[in-house]
């Protein structure tokens, strides 16, 4: 198994030697890797003073051991992964699996090392942020958030303690990435595209730690990726009704109760209101696509009536689906 | 009707000095808290990176409120959109009715800093509204670095006003947060960002195909349909409708749409274009069973055939007989 050793960083100079690294090159923003490697896009864009992102959507021909060991301490990694297939992440003792419908955010601190063990065939989406702890820390005090876990992740001397966590993202977020990863790489906007995705990410990773929950902390593993199975049973049915609590509790082997508890806990939906509002994202998609009529759209996704439809598309996005699919 | 005056620039200057001017309370540079006697709400200032920023105004207004954009020579774009219950009136400079700024209808419009304009904030309502300022030159290098194709962009920029749908679903995503929240100045940026993507998108490719892939589809198969069955009489509009998929009207416009021409006179030159292909064969011998081929009657085959090619059906018949 080929191994590469990487480090990352708050500023673009190691993506040079990243790009080494994999026997590949940079142009422009883009790192160009052999085609035996992996095929697919690697982006990597300077978004802000201290923040820099690198957008992964490839697909490994090859079985990879990528090991990261930071030259510089000096930041924390955002990774937010939406791959398909399943990789072992191992950091100190523990190995966990990331992935679409496993963990798929993670927060690590620059100062621990990782090995991310990745299989021939795997297809890879990652989009990684890199800030500088010394920005985190400014704009904590310019905006005044104080949190105990904002300490713990800026903490410059934490000897102690290094932070990493393993959560998963909001809703919002898988959305805004899909969003993302429609945009052609080399249309003249992915930049503004992708700075503005960064911007939105961190800012709903801040909001979460305002809030100062890590979801991880009160479920027990089991319960975590029976949920998270049951999220993707319901995403893989968008096209079709609601099952109801009771045939998705009964899917996952929870008490009902248990399951709507659970649910709300770990996605911050009642299991009918994700359901209903990734429907009608997938409803938008649609329309983006100027394919389909409403009335298509209606019966492909089975509402139960158009009015149904156009009511919820309005309270979901402020509009009513014919005006925004005019206005496109 | 209360009367502000301010102009713009990257500089955050002329925003403390407007919360001063109207005894707004101003918090970090960024937010500004309205006063009573004017309304409600508050309004959120900051930079977004070099050479681009962001207003935003959120709140119901007790009177009249006139913002009057003094003229100045930052060489800006503004970017106006305007997402309130009822649109705001957006005037020019009484002084400059040169007609540069269009009306904002749509809730959008795009001015220029050289230009001073009047916006009236109707009272009892919720204004919402968010500009983006950008250099000029930013704008524009930035679109040519990307692609040269784009040097002439500009032209069109102060007429442009479409506000698109995305752009209006990321800016309604705005109401619902709180300026007070911690992260709510990285979130403004996120939104500004793709806002400003969204519009770069729509204003450089502003042609989208109008006709759907099933339409599309629908209407090649009409098409085919009237070119297999050359040689009978036309089936009909409904007819072609059914096959197509769509209703009477609807076939009618989007096939002239497409195909440049009416289902029935597509249908008149396929058949001369075979009456031609016969003739050429040399297999006839008289222009009856030509006609009788592609189902007309003599005199009216002529006149079709005539019309189409300019010329008389014998003398073609006289050319593939030399040859």
């Amino acid at each position: 198994m080929k191994k590469i050793i990487q480090h990352f960083g708050g500023d673009l100079e190691w993506v040079d030697s990243y790009a080494k690294q994999f026997g590949g090159k940079v142009s422009g923003n883009s790192i160009i890797v052999p085609k035996e490697i992996h095929t697919g896009e690697k982006y990597v864009l300077s978004c802000d003073e201290g923040i820099v992102a690198l957008y992964v959507d490839v697909k490994y021909h090859i079985d990879l051991c990528l090991i990261q060991q930071n030259i510089k301490k000096d930041f924390v990694a955002l990774f937010y992964n939406l791959s398909k297939s399943k990789a072992e992440l191992t950091c100190g003792g523990s190995s966990d699996a990331m992935g679409a419908w496993f963990y798929n955010l993670s927060l690590i601190d620059s100062d621990s090392d990782f090995k991310f063990d990745i299989k021939k065939g795997s297809e890879v989406f990652i989009f990684c942020i890199f800030i500088k702890k010394e920005q985190l820390v400014l704009f904590a005090k310019k905006n005044k958030l104080y949190s105990e876990r904002i300490n713990d992740i800026i903490n410059i001397n934490s000897a102690e303690k290094k932070i990493t966590e393993w959560d998963r993202m909001s809703n919002d977020c898988f959305q805004l990435l899909d969003d993302l990863r429609k945009h052609k790489k080399d249309s003249i906007t992915f930049d503004l595209s992708m700075k503005g995705t960064t911007h939105i990410l961190i800012s709903d990773y801040l909001r979460g730690i305002g809030k100062n929950e890590i979801i991880r902390q009160h479920v027990s593993e089991s319960d975590f990726f029976s949920i998270i199975k049951c999220q993707h049973i319901l995403i893989q049915n968008l096209q079709n009704r609601f099952p109801g609590i009771k045939s998705l509790a009964n899917q996952i082997g929870m008490s009902q109760t248990r399951f709507k508890f659970f649910f709300k806990m770990i996605t911050g939906y009642t299991p009918h209101s994700f359901f209903l509002n990734n429907k009608l994202f997938k409803a938008k998609e649609l329309i983006d696509t100027q394919e389909f009529t409403i009335e298509e759209i209606v019966y492909k996704l089975n509402f139960p009536s158009s009015s149904v439809f156009s009511n919820a598309f309005k309270k979901q996005f402020g509009m009513l689906p014919k005006a925004y699919s005019l206005q496109l | 009707m209360v009367e502000l005056k301010h102009t713009y620039s990257h500089k955050i200057d002329w925003y403390t000095a407007l919360a001063k001017s109207i005894n707004a309370t101003l918090i970090n540079d960024k937010i500004a808290i309205f006063p009573e006697n004017i309304g409600q709400g508050v309004s959120f200032s900051c930079t977004v990176m070099d050479g681009m920023s962001v207003v935003l105004i959120d709140g119901v207004f007790t009177a009249d409120v006139l913002a009057k954009r003094i003229e100045s020579d930052d060489d800006l774009y503004i970017l106006h959109f305007d997402l309130s219950e009822k649109i705001n009136m957006l005037n020019i400079d009484e002084n400059r009715m040169d007609g540069c700024v269009p009306e904002c209808k749509s809730g959008f419009s795009v001015v220029h800093s050289s230009i001073g304009s009047n916006l009236i904030l109707l009272k009892g309502q919720r204004v919402f509204t968010l500009r983006i300022l950008i250099e000029r030159e930013k704008l524009i290098n930035y679109l040519i670095e990307k692609d040269k194709k784009l040097k002439n962009i500009e032209k069109k920029i102060l007429f442009y006003n479409h506000l698109n749908s995305n752009n209006k679903l990321l800016i309604n995503s705005l109401k619902g947060r709180s300026v007070f929240d911690a992260d709510f100045e990285l979130y403004i940026k996120g939104i500004s960002f793709k806002v400003l993507a969204n519009f770069i998108d729509t204003y450089t490719q502003p042609t989208k195909s109008d006709i759907r892939k099933v339409e599309l589809n629908g209407l090649n198969t009409a098409a085919e349909f009237l070119i297999t069955n050359v040689k009978d009489t036309f089936p009909g509009l409904s007819y072609l409708a059914k096959i197509a998929i769509m209703s009477k009207t609807k076939f009618k416009a989007s096939f002239k749409k497409v195909y440049d021409e009416g289902a029935y006179s597509f249908f008149v030159r396929c058949k001369m274009t075979e009456a031609n292909k016969l003739i050429k064969t040399g297999n006839f011998t008289s222009l009856i069973e030509i006609s009788n081929e592609v189902n007309y009657n003599r005199k009216r085959f002529i006149t079709a055939y005539f019309k189409y090619f300019n010329r008389h059906p014998l003398d073609d018949f006289k050319c593939a007989d030399d040859l």
